[in-house]
């Protein structure tokens, strides 16, 4: 039986887990909100450049951009795997990486080689000590456009220096704060037909466009792998908050019941050494 | 007289007002629109934006992007606009000589032509943002 002083012990470290655990659940908390506005505030952007898109398009029907066009022989596909830097947020990685894994498996007999690039710690540790990657994308404390621009030239770049012939981007969808799906898209070649279905209408698009629809497209082209690449990083952002959250609730409501239990314990313990002390001090007695 | 202007970004709404004229930069030089302009939509170069609006003229450096004008409303598309009150000028020049110099050294190089665009624009992002903020 442990001593008195022991479970005293251990009731004393449960509770600074405990009060380490429901801070870290508020500060994600926190965290979360602030990514949830980020996401919103992506929004009327996203809608303006895919209705443009959508709308250059219709006019122009040969419209033609490097990034919309597949290669001809497909060889290498480049793999874009996001996790966040930090653990302590449950399945939330394991899940991203098990998703990227089974799209590799998938892919796997229709090129000859798949390369990965990854963002975040937990992502590059993992593919480090794998197959290695070719580049990846850590510390980044809050998801700006410029992280996006980043990823998407280093993509773009390969793709039209012939280097890779296809790419995936796989992340976390933030679906709710209790649910997060790992989700996979392709990235290039760049085929944005159902985020222009989701745009829908927007005020009509000017006729007169200078100099033309082509150097527009050299614009908007880039722009929505750019923004891609932002959503995807947006949406793991949110979803790794959310997943720490319900976590670290989850860790905080274990300790409770730890404490409960060791409480119990340390009672019983306790009342024993009180019964066990009056049964010697009575023997004593009547020894006497 | 005068033009709602809205400058949306990925990262949120930029600006929204009314303007009495607007400066942008476009790929083929800046342009001026003032209210009741030609409806037109052209693509921007990185540099600066200059709104007038009552007395005071607010300057912004812009990323690329596309600018849409409608006769009494204007939307700028960009992937970054900050105001010359958002800007650190001291790390915007040191982000500017960078850029000069990968520039050179990219000019130097064999295969520099792919990467040559990117750095271009990132150059003149860099200047761009150095020059609003000096002003």
């Amino acid at each position: 039986m442990a001593s008195l002083k022991d479970i005293k012990r251990r009731i004393g470290s449960v509770e600074n887990t405990q009060k380490i655990t429901s801070a870290m659940r508020m500060v994600a908390a926190a965290k979360l909100r602030r990514a949830q506005d980020a996401i919103l505030a992506a929004r009327p952007y996203a809608q303006k450049m895919y209705a443009t898109l959508g709308e250059i398009g219709r006019r122009q029907k040969d419209a033609e951009h490097p990034l919309l066009q597949a290669h001809e022989t497909e060889t290498v596909m480049e793999v874009i795997v996001i996790t966040s830097d930090r653990g302590l947020c449950g399945a939330f990685n394991g899940n991203a990486i098990k998703a990227a894994d089974r799209a590799i498996k998938e892919k796997g007999s229709a090129f000859n080689e798949i390369v990965i690039s990854t963002v975040g710690r937990k992502a590059t540790e993992y593919y480090t000590k794998r197959q290695g990657v070719v580049r990846s994308w850590t510390g980044i404390a809050s998801v700006g456009f410029h992280d996006a621009v980043e990823i998407a030239n280093h993509l773009s770049e390969r793709y039209n220096a012939g280097e890779i012939d296809h790419a995936l981007i796989v992340y976390n969808e933030f679906v709710s704060a209790m649910t997060q799906k790992p989700n996979t898209d392709q990235l290039l070649p760049l085929s944005p037909a159902q985020e222009i279905a989701d745009a829908g209408a927007t005020d009509p698009i000017p006729f007169e466009i200078e100099p033309d629809a082509a150097g527009l497209l050299n614009v908007l082209v880039p722009q929505a792998l750019e923004f891609s690449i932002y959503r995807a990083l947006l949406e793991n952002q949110a979803g790794e908050h959310a997943a720490r959250m319900t976590a670290m609730e989850s860790a905080t409501r274990n300790t409770e019941d730890i404490i409960k239990s060791l409480t119990l314990k340390y009672n019983r313990a306790r009342q024993a050494a009180i019964t066990r002390e009056l049964v010697e001090i009575v023997s004593g007695a009547e020894a006497l | 007289m005068a033009i709602d202007l809205t400058v949306v970004t990925p990262e949120g709404q930029a600006f929204q007002g009314e303007v009495q004229t607007l400066v942008l930069p476009g790929v083929e030089g800046d342009f001026g629109i003032l209210e009741g302009h030609e409806v037109f939509m052209t693509s921007l170069r990185p540099g600066e934006m200059q709104v007038h609006q009552g007395e005071e003229i607010l300057r912004a450096a812009v990323s690329k992007g596309i600018a849409e004008v409608h006769e009494d409303h204007v939307t700028v598309m960009v992937g970054s606009c900050e105001f010359a009150h958002e800007i650190d000028l001291e790390r915007a020049q040191i982000a500017a000589d960078r850029a000069k110099k990968q520039l050179e050294e990219m000019r130097d190089s064999e295969d520099g032509k792919e990467l040559y665009q990117e750095y271009q624009e990132a150059y003149s992002k860099a200047v761009a943002r150095v020059a609003v903020s000096e002003k």
